[in-house]
């Protein structure tokens, strides 16, 4: 009987080691507007750079644990269910011409001088996309912001 | 007997011949391709990654249970012998066996081998991304030392000129005999200069043959690369740079990963009184071998927890030492790289203005005009030096711009993700 305890307790903690999909939601979209203050700079300070890191990490940290858990899959698309596929992408993502911008700052003398996270923003949208369910997935495809 | 013997050393002679008049031509990407599968130091950090992805699965497997003969044997002989007490011991020194993942340090050893594993593919990366460098920057040197020798051998033609127009005038009673002296032993220094240039290109096609993983004799042609446009490079920030090279570096990322690991190894310590873990942590997590962690709980439990903080602890200062050497270096990089973008124009001024005085002193000596000999070995040495700087000068540029390639993993160094699975699954 402990054996099998001991096991279920490892299981369940690993299963319930995700925030809760709003709080996750939230502190996102805190990081995105934060990265969206410091995109007008052409150059970005240690800091500036750290905080735009913090921001796709966290993006790619979400698509790795809707990938990887489909217990907390579910409980995040319930939660998209209820706000909406444009307001999850209004939280979470970059606006298309920021995203560019951003990449062109992050671009110097030919040398790419962003985070490595930063150019997988792409697909990262992507990778999330497919993990969505069939009534979910239309609504992240027509909204123009999850573009 | 003798036919056989006669056939052998004809065939081997010619095997060596072919060898050593083998000649490839080879461009840069073949030798980033070739590096990174045949090196023999990027293949063998690549079995240590395979061997610590396996490792992953043995800490993995072991939480099964398994079959150890001896012991099961010496537990079936306590429970026969010593009565119930025998029973109850007997079955205990079976849970190593039976049920591995009763032992905490087990589990912990699990995460140890994964997170290990990630520092392990961080120093592939790290070595790839050097072999890679030197690599690159043999092929450099060896396209520098290639148009060296050229125009050495340019300069000694042009200095043969002079030589003759010189004799002619001595044997007219217009010169000084010494003047055909310094000539001719100008030229002899050409000569030996020439020479060792020689030397040195074979030394470096033989090491650049090494690395991509060809056999002794293979004669490199390195094909030119296109040099980048001088006049519109602008001086770079340091500051611009500093984020990108502490964030991907991979020594920086090892230790990272190594401080993660920390935690683990202390958990363990914490846990020894519900046993202790006989798996090994693989090579780099060799750092944590020596730690006391004793099966058990003791009165050096404590102790050993505060071992393990401060093993934590030099992890995270050998961390910081390796971020201020990446960022010492890089500094040093951008600080060559802008002086001889501030340097280059004053180089292929001096190039320009060698080459018109020594085109003068030409047309003087073809108008028939006073022109010393003197003044012509000076002006062809001064046109050999300028050439020379500005040749080292833009190589050097080739050079440091590909150092600062590697250490923010930009350009061809960005493809150590490719060479990683490549090699993956080339040792699966």
């Amino acid at each position: 009987m402990k054996p099998m305890l001991f096991f279920l307790m490892l299981i369940s903690t690993q299963a319930f080691s995700q925030e809760y999909p709003e709080s996750r939601l939230k502190a996102l979209k805190e990081l995105r507007s934060s990265v969206e203050t410091v995109l007008p700079n052409k150059t970005f300070s240690f800091e500036e750079h750290e905080l735009i890191k913090e921001y796709f990490s966290g993006l790619a940290s979400l698509v790795d644990d809707l990938e990887n858990y489909s217990r907390y899959r579910k409980k995040f698309y319930r939660h998209m269910r209820s706000i909406g596929a444009e307001e999850f992408c209004q939280s979470a993502y970059l606006k298309k011409d920021l995203w560019n911008e951003l990449q062109k700052n992050c671009t110097q003398n030919g040398f790419f001088l962003c985070s490595e996270s930063v150019k997988a923003y792409p697909s990262l949208k992507a990778r999330l996309k497919n993990t969505a369910d069939s009534d979910i997935k239309p609504g992240l495809e027509k909204a123009e912001l999850c573009q | 007997m003798k036919v056989l013997i006669l056939f052998l050393s004809i065939s081997l002679s010619f095997n060596v011949l072919s060898q050593t008049r083998e000649l490839k031509e080879v461009d840069l990407s073949d030798v980033v391709k070739k590096v990174s599968t045949e090196d023999y130091n990027v293949y063998q950090s690549a079995l240590r990654v395979y061997q610590a992805k396996e490792g992953i699965t043995v800490s993995r497997m072991n939480l099964l249970p398994k079959l150890n003969v001896w012991n099961l044997a010496s537990a079936t002989f306590a429970i026969f012998t010593g009565g119930p007490a025998g029973a109850v011991g007997g079955a205990l020194n079976l849970v190593e066996d039976i049920a591995p993942f009763l032992i905490p340090a087990n589990w912990f050893r699990v995460s140890e081998a994964r997170i290990l594993y990630k520092a392990d593919i961080e120093g592939y990366r790290a070595l790839w991304g050097n072999e890679v460098l030197t690599a690159k920057s043999i092929y450099f040197h060896l396209l520098l030392d290639s148009s060296l020798l050229e125009h050495i051998r340019l300069n000694k033609t042009e200095l043969e000129e002079i030589f003759r127009i010189v004799k002619v005038r001595e044997t007219f009673g217009g010169s000084p005999q010494k003047v055909s002296i310094d000539i001719q032993q100008r030229l002899l220094a050409l000569e030996e200069d020439a020479r060792s240039l020689e030397v040195l290109i074979n030394e470096e096609q033989s090491l650049l043959a090494f690395m991509m993983g060809y056999p002794v004799g293979t004669r490199l042609k390195a094909k030119p690369v296109k040099l980048p446009d001088y006049d519109s490079l602008d001086e770079l920030n340091y500051e611009d740079f500093e984020f990108r090279a502490v964030d991907t570096s991979p020594e920086i990322r090892q230790f990272d990963h190594l401080v993660e690991a920390a935690d683990y190894v202390r958990r363990e310590v914490k846990y020894s009184f519900l046993g202790a873990s006989s798996l090994s942590r693989g090579l780099t997590g060799g750092v944590f071998d020596n730690l006391p962690a004793q099966a058990g709980l003791g009165f050096g439990t404590g102790a050993s927890l505060r071992i393990v903080r401060a093993q934590k602890e030099i992890l995270r200062v050998q961390r910081e030492a390796v971020a201020e050497t990446v960022r010492r270096h890089l500094k040093l990089l951008v600080d060559n790289y802008n002086l001889d973008v501030s340097n280059y124009h004053n180089y292929k001024r001096r190039v320009s203005l060698a080459k018109n005085s020594l085109k003068n002193l030409y047309k003087r000596i073809r108008f028939g005009e006073e022109v010393t000999s003197l003044e012509l070995i000076e002006a062809s040495r001064n046109h050999i030096e300028a050439d020379t700087a500005l040749n080292a000068v833009m190589y050097r540029f080739l050079s440091s711009e590909d150092k600062l390639s590697r250490m923010i993993f930009h350009g061809d160094y960005a493809k150590h993700q490719e060479a990683v699975e490549r090699l993956q699954k080339a040792v699966q």
